[in-house]
């Protein structure tokens, strides 16, 4: 097929930008997995966001207690029945996506930013300045994330805020390794090269030529990534480092409701459901967010 | 001869690479990309440099237009040396390049109004004159102004390279370095390209620095030709001269191992014996003349001593041994 | 199934009237509209044309790597008498690598580098040999890929049969190349732009060693290039390609002698002639595109000579006993006035 012209375009008036996003999202279409991954993606941030109205007993998701409803089974009252307390598990989960994602927007808005910085920087200067960025990316990587997490939350005192903090300052540097090498072997590009044959400062270089053109590599990756955080972040809570009781946390939930198996299999296996069926939706969207994000390119 | 300065001057040029082994990366020897290599550019002419790859072509058109440093010797622009002229505004937009790759010479995230504004952007063309001069300059490569918002994904081969040219015209340059601009495309792309490039010079009187591996192009399209083998030139001379009377048996081969498509074409081609082998590693240059190894006329002078590069007739040289001495008449 | 079937001077590959569509974004490209060509044994076929012709494709279609769907292909492939679109899948892979075979373009890339040439070479005989229930001890294939890495005068066949990829250079490797579509003896060979990816120096040494091994082994060739120069040096006879369409073919000797039809006419003016002294024209416009051919000829809309009747198909005209064009500047009638 490469040996096919490119044909112009639809329309004369069709703008590129448009054109090249109808022509991402016909393959993005064709790629199942990529369209469950959406699907889940899309209803668990609906969840997130409308859990005040969707949620059928908001008020499950406080400090509520209601004894005489307690350990019910899933039925059409309570879709995934209640806790020990009587909360309505299924309002719980909604709003656990909440916690979930607030965590997912708070960490990767913080690291990300900072970890492409330093791997534009590293990347395109090389020398000495990669020298240094580069090393200390790699302590950072030597050290188990959720070993990390686990212990400055603990030196901090467990809140999800410390949570928060503590993951993010560990996620940074995988971003930094990649854009550092998407940078390498873009900088030689010729059009990168031209750029600087035409008198472009470096400033213009970095974020006008070569960052746009790692944008699909970062999407790719905070998606996947989003999978990561919220795993990570349901793994300090379920430890007790993260969230903590009230907040309805996904990962205090399975916590609190282990207690209870086998016989209430619901109040901890539901919870954990949601978890995977988050963390399987953005990792299904990432892979096919390529095919979305890479069509001006191929 | 007139006695007019040269648009651009090479002198005594050499780049050296360094090869790093090891654990501290410490230099153990030199690629010697290119050695001594000197020439003049003329204004208004097409200048070629042919080689093959391997031969130091490519990295001597990225001396020449800053992107990198040379290790010793000199260039001169309209007789100033480039060296103290260099990282001024002045000089970098007298000389500009045309890159081989139409594919990765534009950035694919960016419309082609976007890269043609990059030069003028830095060149203190003031904003509002950016569009107007954005219509111009794709006017001047026969493109519709409709072009300015198209992406480089919408463009054919052959466009893309006219919007590279207008990339490099943008800062109204003097001397243009275009590498192997038309290799990338089909031939009937590369005529109507090299017909434009022909109109372009004539119109704003450009000189040229035309690298490519394809001797029937240059033959067409070349005032003057300069053959580069390892580093070093080993012919140079006008076109027609090189062309008619090739004196390096390696600028022989190279002429005669063109696939051509006439009788007439087959009957100009020196009947030399075919050149052996491939051109070695830059890094392992064979002493004496570094064509003695597939040299069909490689004789004992030939491994040890390099040979000087002599007039062979009017502002024609060449390196070889066959022809010791200056012989111009 | 038998490889040297009952093909007594009939062609050796006949593809009558092939078709192939893809379905993408922008609809239906029309691909490939009815090519028509014969190779036969021992001859050398040229199919020349510019990027985006359908040369590509149409090599594809041949040799069945074609991915469908997108790929709807139509029509017929002839190979030694048995019809290769309606082959069973088991049948139709047994003659890949085998009768018939390929050279590839790329060198670099053709060969993988983690492996030895030996290990590679070897797992295409033992491939083929399965395919073809051969039962060859390991040394009786050694000898075979020696004897082979000889043939296309690699020095020291040991050494390299040791070798990596990285260790040869460009010209070995496709050397190499060679030797591979070779190996198991085949009757027929495609070759897609050799040596297209090396220097004009090396270019020249390998064509000329292919040239002299299909004409000592007696194979049928057929090279898909862009390069006209080549055509002309390494083949008998040409198909010359335009937007999905066989425009003329012919002997080599008469097309060159004679270019016909418009297009090939263009094409030649646009080559660089070693002799100098000619400016030279370009093609006006752009390949259509696919999902939208034009009508009847594909080339009427950047033709000189485009009229009325250019809306309608024209057939292959017949200029000589071995030259055709399918121009209506060709017609019967058109040439007597």
């Amino acid at each position: 097929m490469s040996d096919l012209a490119l044909s112009p375009s639809a329309t004369p008036d069709e703008s590129s930008r448009h054109r090249a996003w109808r022509r991402g999202w016909y393959r993005f279409r064709r790629n199942p997995a990529a369209v469950a991954g959406l699907v889940l993606v899309v209803l668990v941030v609906v969840a997130a966001l409308g859990a005040p109205w969707l949620a059928p007993s908001p008020e499950s998701a406080g400090t509520f207690v209601n004894f005489g409803e307690r350990h019910q089974p899933p039925s059409l009252h309570h879709l995934f029945g209640t806790d020990n307390v009587g909360r309505d598990v299924f309002s719980r989960v909604l709003y656990g996506y909440r916690v979930s994602l607030l965590l997912v927007v708070f960490v990767l808005g913080l690291s990300v930013p900072f970890g492409v910085l330093l791997g534009l920087l590293a990347g395109y200067y090389g020398g000495w300045i990669e020298t240094v960025i580069m090393r200390i990316t790699d302590i950072f990587l030597a050290i188990p994330a959720l070993v990390m997490a686990l212990a400055i939350t603990a030196a901090l005192s467990p809140s999800l805020m410390n949570g928060m903090i503590a993951i993010s300052l560990l996620w940074w540097n995988w971003h930094t390794r990649l854009i550092y090498t998407t940078v390498h072997a873009l900088r030689h590009e010729e059009y990168v090269e031209a750029a600087k044959i035409a008198g472009a400062s470096d400033a213009h270089i970095l974020f006008r030529e070569i960052l746009p053109n790692c944008i699909s590599v970062i999407s790719v990756k905070v998606t996947l990534d989003a999978g990561f955080v919220i795993l990570i972040g349901a793994g300090l809570s379920f430890l007790g480092l993260g969230a903590q009781p009230p907040t309805p946390d996904l990962g205090t939930m399975v916590a609190s409701g282990a207690n209870y198996l086998p016989e209430d299999w619901w109040e901890s296996v539901l919870p954990g459901l949601a978890i995977l069926f988050a963390i399987l939706g953005f990792n299904l969207l990432g892979d096919g967010l390529r095919d979305l994000l890479d069509v001006e390119v191929s | 001869m007139s006695t007019e300065v040269p648009l651009l001057q090479v002198e005594d040029l050499t780049k050296l690479f360094p090869i790093r082994r090891g654990l501290f990366q410490r230099v153990i020897g030199h690629v010697r990309a290119i050695d001594g290599v000197g020439f003049d550019i003329r204004r208004g002419e097409i200048f070629g440099l042919a080689g093959e790859s391997g031969s130091g072509k490519s990295t001597l058109a990225r001396i020449v237009v800053g992107l990198d440093g040379a290790s010793s010797g000199r260039i001169r622009f309209v007789g100033e040396d480039v060296h103290t002229l260099r990282g001024t505004r002045g000089f970098r937009r007298r000389v500009q390049m045309v890159f081989q790759n139409p594919g990765s010479s534009l950035n694919p995230r960016r419309s082609i109004e976007q890269t043609l504004s990059v030069p003028l952007r830095f060149h203190g063309i003031a904003p509002s004159a950016i569009a107007p001069r954005v219509r111009e300059l794709l006017e001047m490569v026969e493109l519709p102004a409709s072009f300015r918002a198209k992406y480089p994904f919408e463009l054919s081969g052959g466009q893309k390279q006219r919007v590279a040219i207008a990339r490099a015209l943008a800062v109204e340059p003097e001397l243009l370095v275009l590498d192997e601009p038309t290799s990338a495309l089909d031939v009937s792309v590369q005529a109507k390209v090299i017909e434009l490039l022909m109109r372009i010079r004539n119109e704003l009187d450009l000189s040229y620095l035309f690298i490519s591996h394809d001797l029937s192009l240059m033959r067409n399209f070349t005032t003057r030709i300069a053959v580069m083998y390892l580093g070093k030139l080993c012919e140079m001379g006008f076109t027609g001269d090189v062309f008619d009377h090739p004196a390096h048996p390696y600028t022989q081969g190279l002429i005669s191992s063109v696939p051509v498509v006439s009788e007439e074409e087959a009957a100009l081609k020196p009947a030399v014996e075919r050149i052996r082998g491939e051109i070695p590693s830059p890094a392992n240059v064979p002493p004496g003349c570094s064509f003695h190894t597939r040299c069909p006329a490689a004789f004992r002078p030939c491994r040890i001593d390099d040979p000087a590069f002599v007039q062979v007739g009017f502002e024609h040289r060449t390196r070889c041994h066959l022809f010791p001495r200056d012989s111009t008449a | 199934m038998t490889v040297s079937g009952p093909n007594k001077g009939g062609p050796v590959l006949r593809v009558d009237d092939l078709r192939v569509a893809f379905s993408t974004f922008d609809g239906v490209a029309d691909v490939l509209s009815g090519v028509d060509l014969e190779v036969h044994p021992g001859q050398r076929v040229g199919l020349v044309g510019e990027s985006g012709c359908g040369k590509s494709v149409t090599m594809r279609a041949i040799m069945g790597i074609l991915a469908s769907p997108p790929a709807r292909v139509r029509g017929r492939i002839t190979f030694a008498g048995e019809e290769l679109l309606t082959m069973g899948r088991a049948q139709r892979q047994a003659l890949k690598g085998t009768a018939m075979s390929m050279v590839f373009q790329d060198p670099m890339t053709a060969l993988n580098p983690v492996f030895r040439i030996g290990e590679q070479l070897t797992d295409v005989v033992r491939w083929a040999d399965r395919r073809r229930g051969l039962r060859r001890t390991a040394s009786e294939r050694r000898a075979r890929i020696l004897e082979v890495l000889g043939q296309v005068r690699l020095p020291d066949p040991e050494r390299i049969f040791d070798a990596y990829p990285v260790q040869l250079s460009g010209g070995m490797r496709q050397r190499v190349l060679i030797a591979m579509a070779l190996l198991n003896r085949p009757r027929f060979l495609i070759a897609d732009e050799p040596g297209t990816a090396l220097d004009v120096t090396t270019q020249d040494e390998i064509l000329r060693l292919l040239n002299e091994l299909v004409r000592d082994e007696g194979l049928a060739l057929l090279m898909i290039t862009h390069n006209l120069g080549v055509v002309r040096e390494m083949t008998d006879y040409v198909y010359v390609m335009y937007a999905g369409n066989v425009v003329e073919h012919g002997t080599t000797d008469a097309i060159f002698a004679a270019p016909a039809h418009p297009y090939t006419r263009a094409l030649f003016a646009c080559v660089p002639k070693l002799s100098g002294g000619r400016a030279y024209a370009g093609i006006e416009g752009t390949l259509p595109d696919y999902t939208r051919p034009p009508e009847g000829c594909r080339f009427h809309p950047r033709c000189p000579h485009a009229e009325a009747r250019c809306f309608e198909r024209p057939p292959s005209f017949d200029l000589g006993e071995q030259h055709h064009s399918a121009c209506w500047l060709h017609a019967p009638t058109e040439a007597k006035s």
